[in-house]
């Protein structure tokens, strides 16, 4: 038997609460975006229920003490952090602890040092959108390597006056829930969250979720638009499905990037397209329930992919209802079975940063 | 013991005054202010958009465009980055756009700490992985995380460590490291011994800072360079060899 | 309107920070955006936020925009005509 990175533990926080809360709520249609003009401009965003998680040393308390971690040795862990902007300088938001330092590795150390997470090395990675889940495809190469045995990922990105106000400079966001997918989507809603995953290299049991293999690209073409091809997002799924040795006829389920602006969904359905044909498995995606969680997000992201791969059905897609892409996409309007026990998650990001992480429930 | 080499492709090195590059060791005066530095300079076609990087962008597309020699598939090329201050700089630069009322759109996409590498990727076309690090050790990160991404896919990394404190009057330092895996290298490269035999050294105890600054400096002064460093469960030396120093051992 | 052409591309370079590109080099009736110069659509933003900032002007609908930066001549048009208002 190989050894194989197996997905542990999770847990996580979003504007729907815990990972239960918040697949309870997905698998119910139930959306946490609102609107409103909480930093001036109208926008539709998702907050934290609880204001009290603004402030990640509460929201990484709460998240870590369902975390076992009796059986890690510190000495062969290794902790990863992968965040766009965590907590954002200059941040007129009075939730926000001022003492937060606006460096990203700062902010990471500190929440490690006082909730004494059991590591020898902490690094620090940030590309985007896609932060956390690069952070998960750097943890699976340390893992492969034999540098480390455990490997905990985890991220923040905060709602923030920052955040909220270049967004909207960019004309990024939509005034309403945002609609992945949808004939009728303009622009994303913004969301924040925490996440926290931790990864073993072992032999696998029946039911253990092994991250079969991970991918990553870059576009090259744009600093904030995506590639209007496709062809850096099916890079980086070619790469996932050459290290996990599986052909596309092997996924059975897609958790999409999802953003709901014009072009994110356009460039990933002409990716899908390039990869699948016209054989495209379901897809879902979450950001009309949950917003646009930033960096951390595609980690907390994976997280939904992982339970919804252990419960052989994925969610319908909250505020998709025509579709609106050239390319036959099959996203769920409805929950559906996952015939395959397999899951592609996909992620992208400012500066063209692409990520697919592919998913397997090992059975023998 | 595991062994791996990695060939080197090209280097450049930059610091306080100057850029210097491996093969025709051009010197970029940059006075006190890289803002006065041309595109003409470092990139061979016109591109508009250099007027608009800010500091750290343009210094890391310096480096880069230094280390990366024509002779590579850039399309197949990663960029893996240590930016050890982040974003700091741009985030102030933003924030006070925003402040003034007009929050300016072109620079809200600098305040990730991804887009010096994000800028690279574009002015030179590297479609590979793009990982960028974090934190004072981030070089050593960004090079550590190379070497476990070059032992499993085929690939050409460019390496980059940039490091310029936004609250130092003193300029910063960066190098740049171009590496690959590819069989068809001639030439200098990079031997990576690994045990998994752990010794005294305690993890984190070996001196991780300025680490490919180091290592690109000998590389470019043809000195010796070993360093034995502890990384988690394995202990990993690393050590430049140069092509007339070859007797047949590797490659 | 030929001083507030000249005006505008002094702006246009120095706003978007354009290198190797003289201001006298602009066409005043080539296309702005795209093609030429290589502006792209963050540019287009940041030279609305320019008109916002130095002139008052504030454009709500991107299509109105389109036409507005075709070339440097209609910019100045359009500043021209908002001005007289």
């Amino acid at each position: 038997m190989k050894t194989s990175v197996i997905l542990e533990q999770y847990a996580g926080y979003s504007p729907l609460g815990t990972i239960s809360e918040t697949l309870a709520d997905l698998f119910d249609n139930t959306s946490a975006i609102i609107t409103g003009s909480p930093f001036g401009a109208e926008i539709s965003y998702a907050p934290f229920d609880d204001i009290r998680k603004c402030d990640p040393l509460q929201l990484f308390t709460s998240i870590t003490a369902g975390i076992d971690f009796t059986d890690i040795d510190p000495s062969q862990t290794i902790c990863i952090f992968g965040a766009a902007k965590g907590i954002v300088l200059g941040i007129q938001n009075a939730q926000h602890d001022p003492n937060w330092s606006p460096d990203l590795f700062i902010q990471a150390d500190r929440l490690v040092q006082t909730l004494k997470i059991p590591c020898s090395s902490l690094h620090v990675v940030s590309t985007a959108c896609a932060s956390g889940a690069s952070a998960l495809d750097c943890a699976v190469e340390y893992l492969h390597s034999g540098f480390f045995k455990h490997a905990i990922v985890f991220g923040f990105d905060l709602l923030s006056a920052f955040v909220v106000s270049g967004f909207t400079a960019l004309g990024a966001l939509s005034k309403s829930t945002c609609k992945p997918f949808d004939v009728l989507r303009d622009g994303l809603s913004v969301g924040e969250c925490g996440a926290l995953a931790v990864l073993s290299c072992r032999n696998p049991f029946d039911g253990d979720i092994v991250i079969a293999g991970c991918g990553s690209s870059n576009d090259a073409n744009h600093r904030t638009g995506p590639s209007r091809t496709g062809d850096g997002l099916s890079a980086a799924i070619r790469l996932a499905l050459t290290r996990a040795h599986m052909q596309p006829s092997d996924v059975g389920a897609i958790k999409c990037h999802g953003t709901a602006t014009p072009y994110n969904d356009a460039m990933e359905a002409k990716a899908l397209a390039t990869i699948f044909e016209d054989s495209i498995p379901p897809c879902f995606g979450t950001k009309g329930a949950l917003g646009h969680m930033s960096g951390a997000g595609s980690l907390f992201e994976v997280i939904i992919g992982a339970q919804c791969l252990g419960r052989g059905i994925i969610p319908p897609t909250v505020g998709f209802s025509t579709l609106g892409v050239d390319e036959l996409v099959p996203v769920a309007s409805h929950t559906q079975k996952c015939e395959q026990s397999s899951m592609l998650c996909l992620s992208a990001g400012f500066g063209g940063i692409n990520t697919a992480c592919l998913l397997m429930e090992y059975s023998r | 013991m595991k062994r791996h080499t990695f060939g080197i492709c090209g280097y450049a090195l930059a610091a306080s005054t100057q850029i210097d590059t491996h093969a025709s060791s051009i010197l970029f005066p940059l006075s006190n202010d890289i803002h006065s530095l041309q595109r003409s300079q470092i990139l061979p076609d016109p591109y508009p958009a250099f007027g608009r990087l800010t500091t750290s962008e343009k210094y890391i597309v310096a480096l880069a465009s230094c280390a990366l020699k024509t002779t590579i598939d850039r399309a197949a090329t990663g960029i893996c980055i240590g930016n050890v201050y982040g974003s700091i700089s741009s985030d102030r630069d933003y924030w006070k756009t925003v402040t003034s009322g007009f929050p300016s759109p072109a620079l809200f996409p600098s305040t990730l700490p991804s887009s010096p590498a994000a800028e690279t990727a574009i002015a030179l076309k590297c479609k590979g992985p793009l990982r960028v690090f974090c934190g004072p050790s981030a070089g050593f990160h960004a090079f550590l995380s190379s070497l476990a991404l070059l032992s499993q896919v085929n690939e050409t990394i460019l390496l980059i460590e940039y490091s310029k404190d936004p609250d130092s009057a003193e300029f910063g330092w960066g190098s740049a490291l171009c590496l690959s895996n590819k069989a068809n290298f001639a030439g200098d490269f990079l031997q990576i011994d690994s045990e998994t035999e752990v010794d005294s050294l305690a993890p984190g105890a070996s001196d991780d800072k300025l680490y490919l600054y180091t290592l690109v400096h000998a590389l470019k002064n043809h000195t010796l360079f070993q360093k034995r460093s502890r990384v988690g469960l394995k202990t990993i030396t690393v050590s430049l060899q140069y092509k007339e120093f070859e007797h047949g051992t590797a490659h | 309107m030929e001083q507030l052409i000249e005006n505008l591309k002094k702006q246009i370079v120095e706003t978007l920070k354009l290198a190797d590109i003289d201001p006298a080099s602009i066409q005043t009736d080539a296309p702005l955006i795209g093609a030429g110069l290589g502006l792209d659509s963050i540019d287009t933003l940041e030279l609305l936020v320019l008109l916002e900032k130095e002139y008052g002007i504030t454009i709500p609908d991107v299509n109105v925009g389109r036409s507005v930066f075709a070339s440097v001549r209609s910019l100045a048009e359009f500043i021209t005509s908002q001005k007289k208002i």
